[in-house]
């Protein structure tokens, strides 16, 4: 069990984290644009797809 | 999130246990503490996706049909099923740090989210138990190659072993797990290279294309669409493991393609060459295929490394689990290993029942299916379509009625109603006891049936019930202090 005193500091520490995450900007964490997302169509669902129906 | 870097730092300057809880427990980690970037991301997810239960997976479509057929509906099926769970989640996830229970909050509520989690606990553990069985049996089987009869106990025994390493690795941290997957891996992909090559040319593609499902049904086409329907069921399984791994990563792409390309594109391939390899030798048990294709020696080290794989792969559900056990509130605070333990406990059950928990793998891959489908539904549409990828970060960590995903009681009806409509629909199209199929089931894997209509009806749901009440919910957080009123952490 962790020690009491330090839940304080857990909901502090939670707290920062959240406003943190909240305020930082798309661009920060990785680019992901609509090219990636007709990539990952593409590749994940459109080709299966056909792949699927003319294996069938 | 490295165990030998210094712990964060608090606004005050000091160092605290907080950023211990950061790294096993549920607040939001920040992009400095995650550990996966490119090369690591992938081989985490390539561990993970050539773990045994691929080898369960193409023993299983084994028994309905034949290689071609098989591998087209394991490698396109399976990129479907990741790509429509993975997509919400992987995005999500990543961007707020937050692991899966979490994001479901959005959508299913504060309370509902824990329904969620019991879903997701009984497939983590169902599957951490099958393959600690496969891990027994690869012992028995390994003892048995080298001349000795292994007792029916040891199998027990084997699993009983395989928990306690997965207790030793998963309580040193996720370091160390990335510590053994970089080891395991490479071991892993010889294998693999070994299994196919000894497949091509012991036997022969011609050999391999020929050879007849090992129990198919009388008509042609409900095998093949029971064949789509495992290889998209499989896929969506690994909504249990996507968000442990996405929060994890530096970048959004780190996050995505890794899943879709190991999870999806990789896990089918292996499943493709266990399933030839179930044909060929005409078993669907995993662990009696390495001696008969590679010879005595060579098949034992290999069962040996996928043994040691399925540990590390177990290492991760458990993991994931005992994130997951975090949100239930008297386990707040408890310590990593107690939790950790904890997830051990419904494991007991496959040391004592081992074959005859083996068995019901049919079953549980049927669960899954029925389970997954409609959550990933719900939270593609939730995310994408209702939230707009923007999530109210704060509420998500309130357990205060005023928060913005409190819903009523902390449930969203809706949310969990369109989810038993989806379990309802999936065995209305498909029921995998039975094998019985609606004609529906012909041309819509069930799967993908119970994935489009809860999220169609959420969307039409949420538009027409709740969203006026949300937006109102949220004006009235807007204007009052941006403070946590009742953490849930």
């Amino acid at each position: 069990m962790l020690e009491q005193e330090k839940v304080p500091d857990l909901v502090m520490d939670l707290e920062q984290r959240i406003d943190e995450m909240q305020d930082m900007g798309d661009a920060e964490l990785g680019t992901f644009g609509s090219l990636d997302w007709a990539i990952l169509i593409l590749i994940s669902v459109v080709l299966p797809v056909i792949v699927l129906v003319l294996a069938r | 999130m490295n165990e030998t870097a210094a712990p964060a730092k608090t606004s005050n300057g000091q160092a605290f246990e907080g950023d211990l809880l950061s790294v096993y427990g549920r607040e939001p980690l920040l992009p400095k503490e995650r550990e996966y970037k490119f090369w690591s991301a992938h081989g985490t997810c390539f561990a993970y996706a050539i773990a045994t239960w691929c080898f369960l997976t193409g023993g299983i479509t084994a028994s309905y049909v034949g290689a071609f057929e098989g591998m087209v509906c394991l490698i396109a099926g399976n990129l479907i099923g990741v790509f429509l769970v993975s997509a919400s989640l992987s995005a999500g996830c990543q961007r707020y740090g937050i692991e899966q229970i979490d994001f479901c909050k959005p959508a299913f509520g504060q309370n509902g989210a824990r329904i969620v989690l019991i879903f997701y606990l009984l497939n983590m553990i169902g599957w951490s138990g099958l393959i600690l069985v496969m891990f027994g049996n690869g012992i028995v089987n390994i003892l048995d190659a080298m001349g000795y009869h292994a007792p029916d106990w040891l199998v027990g025994a084997g699993v009983a072993l395989g928990i306690w390493l997965t207790y030793i690795i998963t309580t040193r941290g996720v370091h160390l797990l990335s510590l053994f997957n970089s080891i395991i891996t490479p071991a892993l992909i010889v294998i693999i290279l070994f299994m196919f090559y000894m497949l091509i040319s012991a036997h022969g593609w011609d050999e391999i294309m020929n050879a007849p499902a090992l129990d198919p049904l009388d008509e042609p086409w409900l095998n093949y669409a029971i064949a789509i329907e495992l290889g998209v069921a499989s896929g969506m399984s690994w909504w249990g493991g996507i968000g442990f791994l996405a929060r994890n990563t530096k970048s959004r792409r780190n996050a995505i393609y890794p899943e879709i390309l190991q999870l999806g594109l990789v896990f089918g391939f292996v499943c493709s060459i266990a399933l030839f390899s179930g044909l060929v030798v005409g078993s669907d048990d995993p662990t009696k295929w390495m001696v008969p294709l590679g010879g005595a020696f060579m098949g034992v080290m290999a069962l040996a490394f996928v043994a040691l794989a399925n540990i590390t792969s177990t290492s991760v559900s458990l993991f994931a689990s005992g994130l997951a056990l975090r949100h239930l509130p008297s386990l707040h605070r408890r310590s990593w290993k107690f939790i950790i333990l904890l997830t051990c406990v419904p494991l007991v059950f496959f040391v004592v029942w081992p074959t005859e928990l083996y068995d019901m793998g049919d079953a549980f891959l049927a669960y899954n299916g029925t389970m997954h489908a409609p959550v990933g539904g719900i939270l593609l549409v939730d995310y994408f379509f209702l939230k707009k990828q923007r999530l109210h970060l704060r509420s998500i960590f309130e357990a205060a009625p005023n928060g913005l995903y409190y819903y009523s009681k902390g449930f969203n009806i809706l949310a969990l109603l369109c989810v038993i409509i989806g379990q309802l629909t999936y065995f209305m199209v498909y029921n995998p006891f039975t094998d019985e199929a609606h004609t529906l089931f012909r041309f819509v894997p069930a799967s993908i049936a119970a994935f489009v209509l809860p999220a169609v009806l959420y969307w039409v749901g949420m538009k027409v019930w709740v969203e006026r009440s949300q937006k109102n919910r949220l004006a009235a957080l807007q204007a009052s202090p941006d403070r946590l009123v009742q953490s849930n952490v």
